[in-house]
């Protein structure tokens, strides 16, 4: 299932970068020295996934600076994120989820590991497969669930679906179903906290499919060209619905994009939570500190269809449960904290439990919220003390 | 690379009222905003050194420093997107179109995130997105557009477009004030047009949105329209005088959301209607005005309602062409002369 990695590796030097820069400066407008390359490629692929060893199970990277409490911290975010998908489904088939439910199963880690990284007033916006991370900046469960149930509780009142609202003081901006819509809404989020003097970072989630749309193109563009601290994750997970990489792009690892924006990569395994929080870490400190622009490809595997409904026809035999035996990020995770005694097996018993108790409290007050009354459809189109409500008007009586 | 520009330019800061053509007013209105509140920030093609493609940026720059003054890629999608995030973290950008045409490339995150943030989550946007509109100046396909009709079926979006240099100046500072997204359409026919050419107050004035303007009374039919057209209707009116028909002339100055009241009063008024736009006839604004007055005044109609507008057809390049393609003043001549009869 693994490739050999080939990558041009060459993560230049900055001074020598900005020495050279002024060289060119000097010299007359346009013109290229034939000695200065065309374009440099900076992919660091330190924490790319490596060959397993025969039958040697994988776990995770050693590198770390990641603390017990920490570890464990992140165990919870990955275990949380994995139940409450489990309890969707469970809603799903009750049919108690108004739409569809859309799964991360088997690609948590990315997710998880990457938002882990940031701090509290770091922004991010996720796809519809990183409820990790929106579960990492501070979002409830309860929250979740109830607009998957599409409940008056829930964050939008019932007006829109799944992971598609927001909280500003949480550093959360939904996504919207439109993929790479959010790459150049970030770059407003960083442009207008520049202009704020804050030091905030924002990653932004796209896939191998989101990456091909203009929008995405756009927006990592213009973030570049104002080197603005906009971590962008991609997550490579091999189906955009039912789409394969191979017929969404032509380049083999989607780390090589970043050449066209004049950006450093990394590719990190997407299924190591903790190479995924290390590599996050450095983009981020080094975004924070004026480098500009990251990608970041975490590669990864969905396991799931596009939502429930999907049978998954387009996948080849095998291919699910492959990853499933050797390469899920739970299980890695758990070899590791155990491997290393960083817990016992009693006490991930443990937070699993309190997970469990926490999902169901939530999905208890979830049910309990009411459904929305129909008439607020008509409300919050614009600022309602300005403009008013929408209300269906009667019949020839206005 | 020499850093030295081709040429040193530091344009005038405007000023504070005086004369002024439609091009001037937005200019100082955006100004006088950006002075008034440090939040407020210029983001689009050109709009720095070069003070934007028709100069409504010109010497902001140099007043307000890069920082608040963006040039961005060609990447209409990047400056609405960027608009938008900005306008989340509190910011009041005032994003530039350099043709209204090109708003198309923006519509993806205008009409999905602009349009829908505040009744998604509660998050409104305070963003306005300017450029010049119109057609009547021999620019072809490209750099004609009318978009107005393509986003009122939108909801989420103010639309407003002025026709006078008071109303230009009251209505981008009314736009930048506004919580909610303002598309603000400049018909660049008027920017520099002398007939437009007024004294504005010193004072601080906004222009209500969502407000229409009777430009003109008159008591045997009413002409409902705005930007340009709203000479044309002027200068048919007068020609109409000659024959003794007092035309009454709404400009609407905010298309979205309508001014209903002011299009049923004169209506009712008048009892006759001409919808005069620019933007071609199928599917423009007239057909919902018509709408409105069928539905909400029918009783008080003496006559059938009229759309006067663009033919169906791409804005042409070549001026007989482009003159044939646009209503003109015979044919709002032409079409009361008919309604006068009933």
């Amino acid at each position: 299932m693994f490739t050999t990695w080939r990558y041009i590796f060459n993560v230049m030097d900055q001074d020598t970068n900005k020495r050279e820069r002024k060289k060119q400066a000097d010299k007359k407008p346009r013109e290229q020295s034939a000695a200065e390359p065309r374009f440099q490629m900076r992919v660091n692929t330190r924490l790319a996934p490596a060959t397993p060893a025969d039958d040697q199970p994988l776990s995770c990277t050693n590198e770390t600076t990641l603390n017990s409490e920490q570890l464990l911290e992140l165990y919870r975010y990955l275990k949380l994120t994995r139940l409450v998908e489990e309890r969707l489904v469970n809603l799903y088939r009750q049919t108690k989820v108004v739409g569809g439910v859309f799964r991360s199963l088997g690609q948590e880690a990315t997710a998880v590991g990457t938002a882990y990284a940031l701090q509290p007033g770091d922004f991010i916006t996720p796809l519809i497969r990183d409820l990790g991370a929106v579960l990492v900046k501070g979002i409830k469960p309860r929250q979740i669930f109830a607009q998957y149930m599409a409940k008056a509780w829930g964050p939008s009142g019932g007006r829109d679906l799944n992971i598609h609202f927001g909280d500003m003081d949480k550093g959360f901006i939904g996504p919207i179903s439109h993929l790479g819509d959010m790459i150049p809404v970030m770059t407003g989020i960083l442009l207008a906290a520049r202009m704020q003097n804050k030091d905030t970072v924002a990653v932004a989630y796209i896939g191998d499919g989101g990456m091909s749309t203009g929008a995405f193109h756009e927006g990592l563009n213009f973030a570049a060209v104002q080197r603005l601290p906009l971590i962008v994750v991609a997550e490579h997970n091999h189906y955009a619905y039912s789409t394969p990489t191979e017929l969404q792009t032509a380049v083999k690892d989607l780390a090589e994009k970043a050449a066209g924006y004049g950006i450093p990569a990394y590719i990190v395994d997407g299924n190591d939570v903790v190479a995924c929080y290390e590599v996050t870490k450095q983009a981020a400190d080094e975004a924070r500190s004026g480098g500009g622009a990251v990608l970041i490809e975490a590669k990864t595997y969905r396991r799931k269809g596009h939502a429930e409904h999907d049978d998954q026809r387009y996948v080849a035999e095998g291919e699910v449960e492959w990853w499933e035996k050797n390469n899920d990020p739970v299980d890695r995770f758990e070899k590791y904290l155990l491997d290393h005694s960083i817990a016992t097996r009693e006490k991930l018993d443990e937070i699993v439990a309190a997970v469990n108790k926490e999902i169901d409290d939530d999905c208890s007050w979830a049910e309990s919220s009411p459904m929305p009354d129909g008439e607020q459809a008509a409300f919050r189109v614009f600022d309602n003390e300005i403009v008013k409500p929408a209300l269906r008007p009667r019949v020839l009586e206005s | 690379m020499s850093t030295a520009l081709k040429k040193e330019h530091k344009s005038a800061r405007p000023e504070r009222g005086g004369q002024a053509t439609l091009v001037e007013a937005i200019r100082q209105g955006i100004w006088e905003e950006m002075e008034r509140d440090p939040t407020v920030f210029v983001i689009g093609e050109d709009v720095g050194a070069y003070g934007g493609a028709f100069k409504v940026t010109d010497g902001l720059i140099d007043e307000f420093g890069k920082g608040r003054v963006v040039d961005t890629p060609i990447s209409e999608g990047a400056i609405v997107g960027a608009a938008c995030g900005a306008a989340l973290m509190g910011m009041k950008p005032v994003a530039e179109f350099q043709f209204i045409d090109f708003i198309s490339a923006g519509f993806d995150l205008l009409t999905n995130y602009a349009a829908k943030c505040r009744y998604r989550w509660g998050a409104g946007i305070p963003a306005v997105f300017r450029g010049p509109c119109g057609s009547g100046v021999r620019s072809g396909p490209f750099h004609s557009l009318n978009a107005e009709a393509f986003f009122l079926n939108t909801a989420g979006l103010k639309i407003v477009e002025p026709s006078t240099a008071y109303d230009a100046k009251g209505l981008i500072k009314a736009a930048i004030r506004d919580p909610d997204p303002v598309l603000y359409f400049e018909h660049k026919k008027l920017y520099r047009l002398p007939r437009l050419r007024e004294e504005l107050p010193s004072d601080d004035y906004i222009v209500e949105i969502g407000k229409a303007r009777t430009v003109k009374e008159g008591r045997d039919l009413t002409i409902i329209t705005f930007g340009a057209m709203v000479l044309t209707a002027i200068d048919a009116a007068e020609e109409l005088e000659k024959e003794g028909l007092d035309i009454e002339i709404i400009d609407l100055r905010t298309l979205a959301p309508l001014d209903k009241d002011a299009i049923l009063k004169s209506v009712k008024k008048t009892s006759k209607a001409i919808l005069l736009h620019e933007a071609s006839r199928t599917g423009g604004i007239g057909g919902e005005l018509a709408a409105i007055i069928a539905e909400e005044a029918f009783e008080w109609l003496d006559a059938p309602i009229i759309r006067v507008a663009s033919i169906d057809t791409p804005v042409p390049y070549s001026p007989p062409l482009e003159d044939y393609y646009l209503p003109q003043i015979k044919d709002v001549v032409e079409a009361a002369r008919k309604l006068a009869a009933y």
